[in-house]
């Protein structure tokens, strides 16, 4: 008879790599503290057990319609499910409790940025951060220029991608501040999470995520125009071609909002109606899904047939609030990304609590000195090109095309910045082909909501794995899963 | 003083009929130092409710939303301006110093706060190596001097000669060519004005029609640069003047897609016919 396998034994099988931090066990092979409950748990199940709950959890998303579209080649319109492991990623209160404060401090930043390059300029004009990024980038929007919404806020909803370095520090990788989708993952992980290990999820004390509808619908209230008492507020979405559709029907049951597409509302006399059966019915706040490209087509792209005509102006009359504010993209650009902690510094005067990927200025000249000997180390983009263009890759180049870069930068020191490249954590995983416990790339996507006094941080997010081996990308359409992510309680 | 009677006609015609709509008129004088308007007089062909806004630069919008099937839309707006005949063209004596107003010219910002009339759009981008070097500033006179010789120079160098172009009609395209009407002028004078980072704006308005002017039986477009101390200042290079009394202003903008006179958007999108017909009358 074959002995039966328990994760256990797979546990013991897993490969280690001294090269990344990993997540669950530390430099010498042990289970850290924060993990020993799931592990314990985790390795007296049998693998042939283990695999019927794997098997469950992929139905379970399935059969709810947690589903995202591929857009690329072959398998265009194919609907896959976003592959969801069974192994929790936790991270620790302390971690976690400085990671939620330096979110809030990074969106209150961001949105004083956003009013300020769309009013004063104090920023450009005090040569903080070059006045030719911003002009430049084509998510800097004319028709957001003087006017403030409602309350000063701009980004409503911000995901902003946090990766663990190998020194152990948490670093932002980027801001996402274009109503970033991904938090019905968040929400149905836990949700398998909870039916498929019951006992070991309500002993381990894990904060809720279940709040999050609840606390957007508070904020998407919060900024309804002034004197409106009881806001109707509705989800705009492109519709059910969309990769996230899924998504925005969630979240409008959830939050007991209506799901419309631009067809179903219409602007008169500057205020936004939706078109029901009784009449219409003024709209007072939209959680628009659309990018801003979409949303009006007397405004942005004439072709749009997804958006509702006439929305900015009920937008600049102040009667009605969009969710997000159209023109924030200007700010999670990859160049405008590396000012951040100077806004922080700069409106704030505080240091910024959650680190960015160390910045290299050619300008200067130690670091300059520094980028043109560690060139193959580096990532350099140019500092007035939004968009991710122009980036060089150091390690991807030739050394003659190291060498010809290096020309370049001399020749205009000021407009190159250098970043090192990061390495992301690693978080055992397991990996179907093998049967087995592999370590995997992860990053997390937080989710993080700004209304009229209301600051809020889903406890958890998104930790999204890279299940290709070695491979850093880790996004939904590129063969990437997730993992239910738990901030313990203390 | 002087007053006009200004008359404003647009009628769609539909091949099939269109179902929802919505139209932005941007075709009333604005209020300013120089013109103020008096009556005003908007009937549509369909008798629904007009509603006014204000574009992002905060000119006044006449916009009818429709609700209802239609193959045939007709508007007319009418109204009186009076517009003072004293014209305020500051004279080259009131500029400052050639390096202090280069020094403003240059600096960050001043280009900070101009910005979006300084940067230029697809519609009045140059490739600097094709603009003509009779235009270029040199930097040797005034900027007012410099506007006046550019405007002259650009009357002398184009062919007025409708239909040959359209609204989108590059600045670029007409430096190939030289022919055109006067929002062909006017981009091209703005991208010759942004190349040296001058602030300068698209404006569209009126012109005297009692007059011997080109482009006065349609809406007329001009230029407004800006001269450190002296404010905006307006050249009209279609008719090689500047702007005065005879200029009735509407709006002003980064170029001809934030004045164009109709914006509209029609569910389902079928073809149409439009028409104006523009009036202004010398009282």
């Amino acid at each position: 008879m074959i002995q039966e396998k328990y994760l256990e034994n797979l546990f013991r099988e897993y490969s280690r790599t001294s090269e990344f931090l990993d997540e669950v066990f530390d430099e010498n092979g042990q289970i850290r503290q924060h993990y020993q409950r799931v592990y314990n748990h985790l390795a007296k199940i049998s693998l042939p057990d283990f695999k019927y709950l794997n098997d469950y959890a992929k139905k379970s998303s399935f059969d709810q319609g947690i589903t995202f579209n591929v857009y690329s080649d072959k398998s265009q319109g194919v609907e896959r499910i976003f592959p969801f492991d069974l192994f929790p990623r936790i991270i620790p209160t302390k971690e976690w409790e400085k990671i939620e404060k330096g979110l809030i401090q990074r969106n209150r930043a961001l949105n004083l940025f956003l009013q300020d390059i769309y009013n004063e300029k104090k920023i450009l004009k005090d040569n903080v951060v070059p006045k030719e990024l911003i002009f430049s980038s084509r998510h800097y929007c004319k028709h957001m220029m003087d006017f403030v919404p409602y309350g000063g806020i701009y980004v409503h909803i911000s995901g902003t991608d946090i990766i663990k370095h190998k020194d152990g520090e948490y670093y932002v990788l980027e801001d996402n501040l274009r109503c970033p989708s991904g938090v019905s993952y968040v929400l149905s992980n836990r949700m398998a999470t909870k039916r498929i290990l019951p006992n070991l999820f309500f002993k381990s004390r894990v904060q809720p995520v279940v709040d999050y509808p609840e606390a957007l619908a508070e904020v998407i209230k919060s900024v309804a125009p002034i004197g409106v008492d009881q806001p109707v507020c509705v989800v705009l979405t492109p519709g059910m071609y969309n990769s996230a559709y899924y998504e925005h029907s969630y979240l409008a049951l959830q939050m007991g909002m209506q799901l419309v597409e631009g067809r179903d509302l219409f602007v008169d006399h500057n205020f936004v109606y939706m078109k029901t059966i009784h009449g219409p019915k003024k709209v007072d706040v939209i959680y628009r899904r659309i990018d801003d490209d979409f949303i009006d087509p007397m405004v942005f792209r004439a072709d749009s047939t997804l958006g509702i005509p006439g929305l900015m102006s009920a937008f600049r009359e102040g009667n009605v609030s969009l969710v997000n504010a159209p023109g924030t993209g200007v700010a999670d650009d990859k160049a405008v990304y590396t000012y951040v902690p100077d806004m922080i510094r700069y409106y704030l005067s505080e240091e910024p609590i959650l680190k960015n990927v160390f910045t290299y200025r050619c300008e200067k000249g130690d670091d300059f000195l520094y980028v043109l000997e560690n060139l193959d180390k580096l990532v350099v983009k140019p500092v007035d090109e939004s968009g991710g263009y122009g980036i060089f890759i150091g390690s991807k180049a030739s050394r003659q095309e190291q060498e010809d870069f290096k020309e370049i930068i001399k020749a205009n020191r000021r407009k190159y910045i250098a970043q090192p490249i990061m390495s992301l954590s690693v978080h055992s995983t397991f990996i179907e082909e093998n049967e087995r416990f592999e370590p995997r790339h992860v990053d997390l996507r937080t989710f993080s909501l700004s209304g009229y006094q209301i600051e809020y941080v889903c406890k958890g997010g998104l930790t999204r794995v890279a299940l290709r081996k070695g491979n850093l990308i880790v996004n939904s359409s590129q063969g990437g899963g997730s993992k239910d992510t738990w901030v313990l309680q203390e | 003083m002087v007053t006009y009677h200004i008359s404003y006609e647009a009628e769609n015609v539909y091949d099939h009929q269109v179902q929802e709509a919505l139209f932005e008129f941007l075709v009333v004088p604005c209020t300013s130092d120089t013109q103020e308007v008096t009556e005003e007089k908007i009937e549509n062909s369909l008798k629904i409710p007009f509603f006014r806004s204000r574009n992002v630069f905060g000119y006044n919008l006449i916009c009818v939303r429709i609700g209802k099937p239609f193959n045939h839309f007709k508007i007319k707006v009418s109204c009186t301006v009076h517009k003072a005949t004293e014209d305020s063209f500051p004279s080259s004596a009131d500029s400052l110093p050639l390096e202090e107003e280069l020094a403003i010219l240059d600096s960050d910002a001043f280009i900070v706060d101009h910005y979006l009339y300084i940067q230029q759009t697809p519609l009045t981008a140059l490739p600097a190596e094709k603009i003509p070097s009779s235009l270029l500033y040199q930097r040797d006179k005034s900027l007012l001097e410099y506007m006046t010789s550019l405007n002259s120079a650009l009357y002398g160098m184009l062919e007025y000669k409708p239909g040959v172009t359209n609204p989108s009609t590059r600045a670029c395209d007409v430096l190939n060519n030289p022919r055109g009407v006067c929002q062909d002028y006017t981009h091209l004078m703005l991208g010759v004005l942004r190349h040296h980072q001058i602030p300068a704006r698209y404006v569209s308005g009126y012109l005297n029609q009692g007059q011997d002017f080109m482009g006065s039986a349609q809406m007329h477009a001009w230029v407004e640069a800006f001269v450190p101390k002296l404010g905006w200042v307006g050249f009209d290079p279609t008719n090689n003047r500047v702007a005065d009394h005879h200029h009735i202003k509407v709006a002003d903008g980064t170029d001809y897609t934030d004045c164009s006179p109709l914006k509209g958007h029609i569910n389902p999108p079928v073809p149409n016919k439009t028409d104006h017909t523009v009036q202004v009358v010398q009282q």
